[in-house]
Formats: C-alpha cells, structure tokens, sequence
C-alpha cells in the first residue's frame, strides 16, 4: 500500500513540475528550436528534480534547527550526512587503491629481526632468543661474515636473523629466488603466531624448500587426485546401496501408516468411559503449567537468609534516609507501588488477629505468638455468643434448626465511610463484636473480589483509625484484657496498612496531628493533652521509620510533641507533667538511632524535676541549671517532707491509670502519683543522657546543668538505686566529656582565592568591538589571555575529536577493504583450483574408459 | 454635676407626672420654645422626657425601633433647640443684660447643662444593644455641635477666636475616664470602646484642635480628681493608648505643614493651637502624668513601652523627662530576673534617647548581656530584641571580647531553645562575624590552636561572669551551638552547616529568620508534597506498649 501511495505521490510531483513523459515530448519538439533557452530549461529541470528526490527521500537532508536562528529567519544549517559519508568512503577507496598499486613497489627497510614487533615477547625474551641464534649461526661451519653462506644462515634462520632488506628484497642478492609476495604474507603469519614449531611445519608444507620439477609436481597432483577419486567412489557405492534398501522396505512401511490410521477410525467409535477419562487427564495434564523449579520450597536456613539480606537492604536504606541524601526518584524506582499489592496480602485476611498484616512478612515474631492468640480469640467468640443470645432467633423446620445470628454480623455489610456509619454496625461496649465486624468488613471487600473495593478499604481504614483515638480517650485501661486486644488489634491494622494507603493514612496522620496543634494552641488544659494525642504519637513513631531526615510525619509529630513540651506548664498542671514525661520518653524512642538533639525534652525534664523535687529554693550551684536564670522557687508539687521515700523497682506506668491519678485532688493520690514520676523521669533523663546527650558536642554543659538537680535529689531522698546510678552516669559522662573536649575547627578546608573584581583600564578599549577584552587590544590582559587559552584548548581539543573519528573511519574502511580483497582471493585460488580438478577428471575419465574397455576385451577373449 | 442631675429629678416629679410626650406634642414644644422667650418653661417638659428616656434606657434590656426613633427625636429637638438657643446668644451672661435677663440667662444655663448631664449619664449606662450604640453615638455627634456652636457665638465676641474648653473638658472627662475594664484588650492594651473610638475617628484624629485641646485639659482633669482608683487609673491609661497608638499625633517630619491641619472649630484660637513647643509640652505633660499614675501594672508598662519610642518619645518637649523611667524599668526586668520582657521592651525607648537625645547609659553593653538569659528564645518579643540587637552589636568599636561573649552566651541558650529561636541565633552569628567584620570571633567556630595545645585544652568560659569583657569567651567555642547539626528538625541542622562552610556569603537577612514559630515549621511541614514514598519502619512490634511493645515501659 504504502509503496503504491509513495508512486502515486512521486508521479503527481513530477506532474507538477511539468516533467512528465508529455512535457518531456513537448520539449523534445522544441529542442530545435530553441537551444540557448533550452539548456537554461535543462538546468531548472535538474534542479526541480533534485528537490523532488530530496522531498522523496527526506532523511538524507538533515537541518539543524535553533530558536534563535529561526526566529531572525537565518538561514538553516543544512546539512547531507550520507552524501558526505559516501564522498568520504570514495576519497578512502581512490587513496586506498593508490596505496594498494604501491605496495610492494616503494617503501623503506623492514626490519626483520627476530621478535621485532612481537608484543608478546619482553625485550629480555627477545634478546635471549637472538643471542642463541647468533651463536648458532656461528657455531655453523663457516664465518658470518662470509657472504656465500648468507644464504644458508637465512634457511636456517627462517630469515628472522639479520638477513637485511631493501625494498622487501634481499640485500645478499638470492632476492630473486624467492617470491617477495609470498615472504611477505609468511612474516605476517610468522608474527602472529608467535614463531613457534607448528609454524615451521606449515613451512614445510606450505612452502617447499626446494623447487621441485614441474613433472614431479604433476605426478604428486595425479596420486592426489586418484586417491581423492577413490574415496568418493566408495562412499557413494555405499550411499547408493541403502537407498536401495529403503525403497524395498517401502511399501511395508507405508501399509503399516494406513493401517494405524484406519485403527483409529475405529477407536473413536467405542470409547469406553475410561479412555474418554483417561485422555482427559492426559490432556490436562499437557495444558497444565509445569512447575517451575523455582517454586520449590525453601529450607529454613534459605528463609532465614532472605530475611537477614533484606533487613540488611532495608536497613541501608534507612541509613540512607536519615542521613537525608536519597534522591526522590530512587525512591519511586526501588518502593514499592501500590500496583504490587499482591493478591497474597488478601489471602490471609480470614486469619485471625493478624488478619491484615499477613502480605508482611516480618512479623515472624507475631506468628509464634499467634497460635495463642488464635485459639484465646476462638474461645473468646464462642464464650461470646451465648451473651448474645438476645440477638440470635433460631428457626426450627422439621429436624433442621437454623439460626440467625444477629443482625451486627450476619448482615450485609456496607463498607462505612465515616466514623458514623461505622458505629451503625457496631455494639460500642463489646469490643469482641467489634473486631469480628471489622475483619468481616475487611473479608467482604477484599480488593480481589471487586473493583473499588480497595477504595473503599482505605476510607474504611480511615475511619478506623478515627474510632482508635476516640476509643483511646475511652476511661478503660490495662486492666481490660478486651480493650487491650482491641486497641493492639486497630493500631496493628493501621500500622500495618499504612504501606498500602501511603497517601491516604498521610492525609489522616496529618489532619489528626494538626487538630492535636490547634486544640494544644488554645492553651486549654481540657481540650490538650489529650489520651488520644499519647496514642497517636506513639502509633506514628511505631509505624514511620522516625530515623529519617525528612519525613512527611514524624517531622510535624515532633514538632507537635516539641511544641507541647514547650508550651504546657509542669509547675501547675499534673497532666502535663505525666503527658510530658511520656512525650520525652517517645522522643528518646524516636531518635534511638538517628541520636539527634531536642532541646525541648532537656528543657522540659529539668522543668519537671524542678517544680517535683523537695526543696528547690536550697538546690547548690543552680546557676549550672541550664534553664534557671534565677533561683528555682517551689511549686504547688514541692513535696513537704525532707527525705522522699521512692521505691527502686522499675513499674511500668499505665497511661488509663496516670491520667486518672493525674485529675484526682486527693493529696495521698497526689503524692504517689509524683513520686512515680519523679523516679520515672530520672529513668528517662538516665536514657536521655545515653541516648542523645553522650554524643553531643556540648555533653559537659548538658551533664553539668542536670547534676545539681540530681545531686540534690540524692540528698533529699532515701538512697535509691536509680537516682545514684543516675547520678554516676552524669557525673562520669562529664568528666569524660570534658576531658576529650577540644577546640572546635570547623573551618578546616583548603583555602579559596578571592575572586578578582578589580577594575582595569584599557586605552585602546573599543566599545564597538563585539567582545570587550580580546588579546589584540592588550596583549597584557589577563582575562583576554586566560580566554584565550581556553579558545585554543576548546580548538584543539575539537581537532583531537575530528581526528580520531577520522581514524577510526579510516581503519574502519581498511578493515572492510582488507576482508574483500581476501575474499576476492579465496575466491580466485577456489575456482583455479576447480579448473585444475576439473581437467584431471575428465584426464582419468578418458583413463578409465579406457581401462574398461580394454578389461571387456580381455572377458572377451576369454 | 451628678447632684444636678438628680434635683432635676426630683424636679421632673414634682413639676409633672404626665406620661410621654408625642412626637407632635415635641414638635409643637420646641417651634413654640423658639417663638418667644415666654415659652422657655417649657423646656423643663422636653428635658423631664429625655430624663425618662434615659431612666428607661438604662433600666431596659432592648429598646424596640418605634421607641429607638422617638428617643432620637427627642434628642435631636433638644439640640437643635440648645443650637438655636446658642446662635441668639441667650447662654451668654453679660454684664449689659438686666438682672431679670441675667435671671433667666443663668436658668438656661442650668438647663443647657442639664442636658448635658443627661447625655453623660446616658454615656454611662454600661449595657450593649444596637440601639443603645447608636444613641450613644447621636449624642456624641450633638454635644460636639454644642462646642462647634458655642465657639462660634458664646466668645467674648462674636467672631472673636474662642474654643469651648470648658465643655470640651467636661466631654473628655466623660469619655474618658468613665468604661468598663473587661473591654481592654488582653495583647496590647487598648480598649475596645466603641464611642472612644467613634471619638477618635470621627474627631481626633480629623481635627487638630481637639488633638490640641485634649492633651491640655487632660492633665487637668487628672487633677480634679482627689484621689483616683486603680480602676479609673486603668482606664484612663487605657483610653489615652487607644487614642494615641494608630497614628502618630502629627507628622514630625513636616512641622511647618502644621498649620494645615483641618480645625473643627473655624475661629479657634490659632496663636495657640499651631505652636507645637506648646503641643509638645502639653503631650509630655500629659504622659508624665498618666506614667505616675499609681494603679498601673506591669501590663501597662510593657503596652506602653511597646509604642514608646515611635508614638511617643517624639512627640515630648523634652525627652530626657522619660530617663528614669526607661532605666528604671530596663533594670527592673534586669534585676529581679523574671521579666526580661520589661528590659526588652524598654530597650527600644532607651536606644531612640541614646540616639536622639544624647542620653549617657553606662555599662549598657553589660546590662544588655543580662538579658541573654534562658527565658529569652521562649518570648514572643524575641524577633523585637534581636533586631535590636543586631543593631548595637553592629559597632566596629567593640572589642571581640564582648562579642565572643554575646555568641558564646546565645549558642549556650540554644540547648534549651525551641528552633525558632536556634533559626535566629545562627544568621546572627554569622552576620557579626562576617558582615560586621568581628572577624576575631571567628576563633569560637575555627581555633587556631595546635594538637599539642589541644590535649591539654580546658574550656576557659566563665558563665558565672556578669561583664561581657572578662568571660573570656574568645578562647571558647560554640560546641552548643555546633551540636545543633543533630537537631531534630532538618532545616536547623542544615542551618548550623553553614559555620562548617566558607564565609563567602556576605550576609543573611536575619528578617527572614525572625518569626518564625511552631505554627509556621508545621505548616511548611503540612504543604509538602509526597513524592516517592513515605518511610516505614521495617522493625515490627506486636503492641504499642508493654513487654514486646514500642514503648515497653508504659501499659495502655
């Protein structure tokens, strides 16, 4: 089709430009008329039919297109890379060929030393190898210095050794003797091959010795060829009599193929039930996929490999991450997609507990526990149903029994998309209910089942993560197994699908985080702190790699729990002192491993400690304390008495608990609930030291302002194993610290000139000249000069570039030219070679016939 | 005045009973009134039913619109009554009149001022409803017709240059030291008055002779009062802030425009008004005495001292008067330790008399270090003090050791500082060692010393040191401020990197470093794209708390 419009086109151009068979007809009427006139025709005719072919062939023509350029109408660079390179190829094969005429004419000595030019010999090689051929040659008979016995030193060197040229021939005078041509192509084989025996033997039977007498080498060819001749014969005898063999075997053959053929005709008819089954199976099983060999499975060792080579990844990544020099599209090329989320993240979904977080695999830990959990939850639904009886109706029908459970569960499902809706589907206060309706919602929408559906999980999981933190602000505790199980049960779903609903849970994450800074910026000690704000911080510090330099959420979340330390008020508010004991302890678990400083936590812990320990007007040396400007006063949480009593066991405080303690007015509540949290935030300032004070550059002052505090603390209390390791850690922090303190020399790099700004003024400064400075006007200038420089450096460095591809064009077309004259030989030598077979043939032809003839006359004289 | 009041009262009871006038009845009253002066009895009837009104006003929640309308009738008659009454010149005693004219001039006079009183009491009556703001605000309007009236025909003669100031007085007086103090405003002490500032848009600040005449009767009426409670004290200051805080009482700049200033009273007196040495030492008057009230708490002061140098410090006849002042409040904050707010904001006011009024403060660059205290990186006032700062810190003549005492102290403060305050720090201190040429103090960030000297290095920095010249700072460094390149928030790391760069920037706008807060990290942080995606940690826990959990130490 395409080869059909492309005539039509061309034939309409033509047609066009008026150079059809009838103009040409025309014209040829009035070539006698007009002659001048005619050959200006001749020329526009040429010219219309070169744009023409330029048209049809559009890739010959190339432009350089520039904005500028085409903007002031310029004219374009055009340029015709393949009519170039055919010029090119031409100038290369006219000088080739003129090189190829001379070779062997011209040319200067060749140096045929032994080795020369032989990069695989070292020198040392090289002269050993001469040394002993030079002995050798005059350990043999005569002198060399004779110059009758060249001849035979250069035999026997293989003219390797001394033997000097000129103009490829033989300055001993035997040149003649021996084909120019011939030696030329031997030292080139020679050279390559290393000189070694295997090329001394090609010599003897490439190359005789000795010329022999054309009748020898005659007869030789005849013995050749007879033998030759011999050979063929008896393969094809042999041929021909399994031929013979095959043809009377034919017929068998072909009476057993149509007789197969016929069996099956009959087959097809009674098929039994088997058969048809049988060949079922068979077919199924040729259409089955085979297994792959991949598929099989891992031993434990391998899984165990895996695990550890893909932490190690992971980990690298992180490393990668807080250190904060990860390009984005990295990123986007190695994460994951939302696409890959396998169909095996779903499978799972019906396990219990786990439910949602099976397509990770790293829950190994989960796993081992999770048979427990399993059965526990089992029972805990089957203990669960009598209760709710109420709602189960069970309909008898002869002997069935059917019963309806209750509307929470059995119902069709809507997959809710606010916290509202969602709460239609639930029984608030039984929280078993709960997480079967939730994984029944997950089960129903599973994104394998419909489109959308993943959707709608999200939303879903949005709102789940909703009802967490309500449910967190709920006055229940530890000690409700049941709300244990459920909020561990939402903040591992929500943890685990983040990684699923990337953009999503960041949407939700951010809002949660920013309705905690508007509540925390209304200073109202009701609407912040929240329960719900502890939940949410610790959920992003459990979910998000909070190492990271940037992150997207633990960021605002550090900055959302930075700013409340900063801002709420440990001297008046016992919240406040619980919530910002635990945000200090998150932002420790935070930075675990990335280290990094928060001044706020340093601030806030000596805040604390201030306004909860006995005595802090008597406090020694408090100008040491980082935060105190002026002597610390007592607050409303100064203890009364002298000498604290603390236990020394480490308790596990319970938020429900702390937060309940912390809204009581009873004094004896009061004073237990401080002096949990005194021996708590001495725990926290001990892994506050470890975790990001040690390694700071300013650890003397940040130890040295906590030891009076603790100092005093020692003093003021019974002795107390936790404060006095404290205690020791600050003081033996600070004593190192200070010891290896040294100067700070953060400017050591090398050192950079100033860059030269200063004017310079020139007489013969030319303000029409289109480049201000150039050497022709001050040959002094230093700027002209280095310009200059460059100019010449870029030029020559152009040049280089040309050159090289010059050359390697060159070698290029060599190389080809080279392969085609071999070939042309090959070619030459294969078809004499073939004359020569031929008139032998025909020559032992006749001989034979002969030979017959005369054998029958023999027979017949018999 | 207030006993006035009340006779009429009484009188109103006596005299008559009836119930409300009518419009027409109104009407008919006051075209008679203006008829002939036999009818001038009856102005006690129209006066007995303003008083009615104003009884009502106060004691009701919400006037309906139909009573609304009838009140203002009443007002307006009364006025334009008042007006006319002004216009003949019957308020005027004068010794040419007979004793039976003057009789009847001097019982006019007590009406007029009746009504007035009126006015006020109405002004009083501290409740708000629309309607209530809008009489309030008529009457306004008509008592400064009055001044406008009696300026023109109450002079010694007509056409003569007079000023009401008696009346004007008695109007300031009102106005300003009467209000409710839940209206102040909590940030910057101002108070949120409607009628005052109707008062300041509508006429103090059009006319330059009210501005005039209320910075000269103020002080007397300061001092009629015997002895004034804190409250009023509050108010008063209050009010005056308002007044004087949005613009400037002229324009220093262009003093001999003065006179080109619009007058609400065409004949004022122009000798007077138009000296501004007399205006000046009026204001400074003014001031001087409202800063010696009594009653006035440390909020006073700092929303006083946030305008003092631009509103007022250049309005003052003298100046210096405000010295001791300022020292005594800078070094209040300074001392007691607690407030280094008042210090800061004193600081402003103290730096506009060292500079314009040649005021000697000894030892500033000491007292100035006391400000570096911890508190300072949590205020608000911050940004005020850096830039400040930056300012006297800028001299070419202070010897590196105060200056390596300043960055040594403020990199200290960064330990505990939230980062807007670690952001300002750290330009800053770039700034004074490269823009400002303190080039010695770049040995805190690069020492020169060698290894050897290094093992035996202790740090030298004496904290406890009061005087910037002795701590030796210079032979510090600011590992503090170093140990911010681990800051948790990227951008103060990445800041504190420029110290370990080449100083070949030549400055950084430390504007763009001054206000930054939490709210505005947080947002930026909010705007921010996801691009590639988000980090999750790969480490899994099967609880949030408890054994095994995130937080091991904690139960839910």
């Amino acid at each position: 089709m395409a080869g059909g419009a492309q005539l039509k086109k061309l034939r309409e151009s033509l047609q066009n430009a008026g150079l059809t068979a009838n103009s040409f007809g025309k014209k040829s009427k009035g070539k006698a008329r007009k002659g001048a006139q005619d050959k200006l025709r001749k020329d526009d005719k040429e010219r219309a039919l070169s744009e023409i072919r330029e048209k049809f062939n559009p890739f010959d023509v190339k432009v350089t297109r520039n904005k500028r350029a085409d903007a002031m109408e310029k004219k374009l660079t055009v340029g015709k890379p393949g009519i170039n390179k055919q010029i090119g190829e031409e100038n290369r094969r006219k000088e080739y060929e003129s090189r190829m005429q001379r070779k062997g004419k011209a040319g200067g000595i060749i140096d045929r030393r032994f080795g020369e030019g032989n990069v695989q010999l070292s020198a040392e090689e090289k002269m050993l190898e001469r040394f002993t051929k030079e002995r050798l040659a005059k350990a043999s008979k005569s002198s060399m210095y004779n110059l009758d016995d060249d001849d035979n030193i250069d035999f026997q060197d293989d003219g390797d050794f001394g033997g000097l040229t000129h103009l490829g021939q033989s300055l001993s005078g035997n040149g003649p003797s021996r084909d120019t041509i011939d030696d030329d192509d031997f030292f080139s084989k020679k050279r390559s091959a290393g000189a070694d025996d295997e090329s001394a033997a090609v010599d003897e039977n490439g190359q005789p010795l000795r010329k022999k007498t054309k009748a020898e080498v005659m007869k030789e060819v005849i013995a050749k060829s007879k033998r030759y001749k011999k050979e063929r014969q008896q393969t094809h005898l042999e041929n021909q009599e399994k031929v013979g063999e095959l043809d009377e075997e034919f017929e068998n053959v072909m009476d057993e193929i149509s007789e197969v053929n016929r069996g099956k005709q009959t087959d097809n008819v009674e098929k039994t039930k088997f058969d048809i089954d049988y060949e079922m199976k068979v077919t199924e099983a040729k259409l089955d996929r085979r297994a792959k060999p991949t598929d099989r499975t891992k031993t434990a060792e391998e899984i165990e490999k895996e695990e550890a080579e893909r932490l190690l990844e992971n980990e690298k990544k992180r490393q990668e991450r807080m250190e904060g020099d990860i390009e984005d599209e990295e990123v986007r090329a190695e994460g994951a997609v939302g696409d890959d989320l396998g169909d095996d993240f779903w499978n799972g979904s019906g396990d219990e507990e786990n439910g949602f977080s099976v397509g990770s695999p790293d829950n190994s830990s989960d796993e081992e526990l999770e048979p427990a959990d399993e059965s526990d939850n089992e029972n805990d639904v089957k203990s669960s149903r009598p209760k709710s009886t109420s709602g189960e109706t069970v309909i008898t029908i002869g002997n069935k029994k059917i019963v309806v459970k209750p509307k929470t569960v059995k119902a069709k499902l809507t997959c809710p998309k606010t916290l509202k809706e969602f709460k239609l589907h639930i029984d608030e206060n039984n929280f078993e209910e709960i997480v079967i309706v939730i994984k029944k919602i997950f089960e129903t929408y599973q994104p394998k089942l419909a489109e959308g559906n993943k959707e709608k999980l999200g939303v879903f999981t949005q709102v789940l993560f909703e009802y967490l933190l309500e449910l967190s602000n709920l006055p229940e505790g530890f000690e409700n197994e049941k709300y244990v199980r459920i909020m561990d049960f939402l903040t591992r779903t929500i943890s685990n699908l983040t990684e699923k609903y990337e953009s999503l849970l960041l949407d939700s994450f951010r809002e949660h985080l920013k309705n905690a800074h508007e509540r925390l910026l209304s200073q109202d000690s009701e609407q912040f702190p929240k329960k719900s704000d502890a939940i949410l911080l610790t959920l992003i510090g459990r979910t998000f790699s909070t190492s990271d330099k940037f992150h997207l959420v633990v960021i605002p979340a550090l900055l959302v729990a930075a700013e409340s330390l900063e801002f709420m008020k440990p001297e008046q508010n016992k919240t406040d002192i619980f919530f910002g004991i635990f945000l200090c302890d998150l932002i420790i678990r935070y930075e675990r491993i990335s280290e990094r400083i928060v001044p706020e936590v340093i601030s806030f812990l000596q805040r604390v400690l201030i306004s909860i320990i006995p005595k802090p007007e008597e406090i020694e040396n408090w100008e040491q304390i980082l935060i105190c400007s002026n002597k610390p006063k007592s607050t409303i949480f100064t203890p009364k008495e002298d000498k604290l009593q603390l236990s020394t066991e480490e308790v596990k405080l319970s938020i429900s608990k702390m937060w309940e303690l912390s809204k009581s007015t009873k004094e004896n509540e009061t004073r237990q609930f401080l002096n949990h949290l005194i021996i708590k935030s001495v725990q926290t300032l001990d892994t506050l030291i470890t975790k990001m004070i040690k390694n700071t550059t300013a650890a003397p002052e940040l130890t040295l302002s906590f030891i009076p505090i603790i100092r005093h603390l020692i003093k003021h209390s019974e002795t107390n194993s936790i404060i006095i390791n404290t205690g020791n850690k600050l003081a033996n922090i600070y004593k190192i610290s200070n010891q290896e303190r040294r100067p700070l020399k953060l400017q050591t790099h090398r050192a950079i000139g100033i860059a030269q700004v200063a004017p310079r003024f020139s007489d013969r400064f030319n303000p029409d000249s289109k480049s201000s400075r150039s050497i022709d006007m001050d040959p002094m200038d230093p700027i002209a000069i280095r310009d200059e420089i460059n100019k010449l450096k870029h030029e020559v460095k152009e040049e280089r570039k040309q050159a090289l591809k010059e050359i390697r064009r060159d070698t290029k077309f060599e190389a080809r030219a080279q392969i085609e004259r071999k070939k042309k030989e090959y070619d030459e030598y294969h078809s004499k070679m073939a004359k020569i077979y031929n008139s032998i043939q025909t020559e032992e032809g006749a001989a034979k016939n002969e030979y017959e003839r005369e054998k029958k006359a023999r027979k017949n004289r018999k | 005045m207030a006993k006035k009041g009340k006779s009429v009262v009484n009188k109103k009871k006596i005299v008559d009973t009836k119930s409300l006038l009518s419009v027409k009845e109104i009407e008919s009253i006051k075209s008679s009134i203006l008829e002939s002066p036999k009818n001038y009895n009856q102005i006690i009837k129209l006066l007995n039913a303003f008083d009615e009104v104003v009884k009502k006003v106060s004691s009701d929640e919400e006037m309906d619109t139909e009573y609304l309308k009838y009140s203002r009738t009443l007002l307006f008659n009364l006025s334009t009554l008042f007006n006319n009454l002004i216009s003949k010149r019957i308020l005027k005693l004068r010794k040419s009149q007979t004793d039976e004219e003057q009789l009847v001039c001097k019982w006019m006079i007590s009406k007029y001022n009746t009504f007035i009183n009126q006015i006020f009491t109405l002004w009083k009556i501290n409740k708000f409803s629309q309607s209530l703001a809008t009489l309030k605000i008529d009457a306004l309007e008509k008592i400064m017709q009055f001044i406008k009236y009696e300026s023109k025909y109450l002079g010694p003669n007509i056409g003569e240059s007079y000023f009401a100031n008696v009346t004007y007085k008695k109007i300031l007086k009102n106005l300003l030291c009467y209000g409710d103090l839940t209206e102040i405003n909590g940030n910057d002490g101002t108070i949120n008055d409607y009628l005052l500032l109707e008062f300041q848009e509508l006429y103090f600040e059009k006319y330059w002779d009210l501005r005039f005449y209320l910075f000269q009767e103020l002080p007397n009426i300061l001092n009629e009062f015997d002895e004034l409670n804190e409250e009023t004290e509050r108010i008063i200051f209050s009010k005056l802030l308002t007044l004087v805080k949005k613009n400037p009482v002229y324009d220093t700049n262009d003093k001999q425009n003065i006179t080109e200033l619009p007058l609400f009273i065409k004949n004022a007196p122009e000798n007077t008004i138009y000296s501004v040495n007399t205006f000046n030492n009026n204001f400074e008057k003014t001031w001087i005495n409202i800063l010696n009230l009594k009653g006035l708490k440390e909020e006073e002061y700092k929303s006083i001292l946030t305008i003092l140098h631009k509103r007022i410090i250049p309005f003052f006849g003298n100046a210096q008067k405000l010295m001791d002042f300022l020292t005594l409040t800078y070094s209040i904050g300074i001392e007691n330790n607690n407030d280094i707010i008042l210090s800061i904001l004193s600081l402003n006011g103290l730096w506009e008399l060292m500079k314009s009024y040649n005021l000697e403060y000894p030892s500033f660059y000491t007292n100035l270090y006391a400000i570096l205290t911890p508190n300072l990186l949590h205020l608000k006032e911050k940004s005020r003090f850096f830039r400040l700062l930056e300012l006297f810190m800028s001299s070419t003549h202070l010897p590196a050791s105060i200056v390596a005492s300043f960055i040594k102290r403020l990199s200290r403060l960064s330990l505990t500082s939230p980062p807007s305050g670690i952001v300002i720090i750290i330009p800053f201190i770039y700034n004074l060692i490269k823009k400002y040429n303190h080039s010695t103090c770049m040995l805190l960030i690069h020492s020169t010393t060698t290894n050897e000297e290094d093992l035996k290095y202790i740090d030298p920095f004496d904290e406890n040191e009061k005087d910037p010249s002795l701590t030796n700072a210079i032979d510090s460094s600011i590992w503090e401020l170093n140990s911010m390149v681990n800051h948790y928030h990227p951008n103060v790391s990445a800041l504190v990197k420029i110290f370990y760069q080449f100083f070949n920037k030549f400055s950084y706008n430390l504007e763009d470093f001054l206000d930054w807060n939490y709210n505005k990290l947080l947002e930026t942080e909010f705007n921010k794209k996801l691009k590639g995606e988000i980090g999750l940690e790969f480490e899994k826990w099967d609880s949030m708390f408890d054994d095994n959990g995130y937080m091991e130490d904690y139960l839910y």
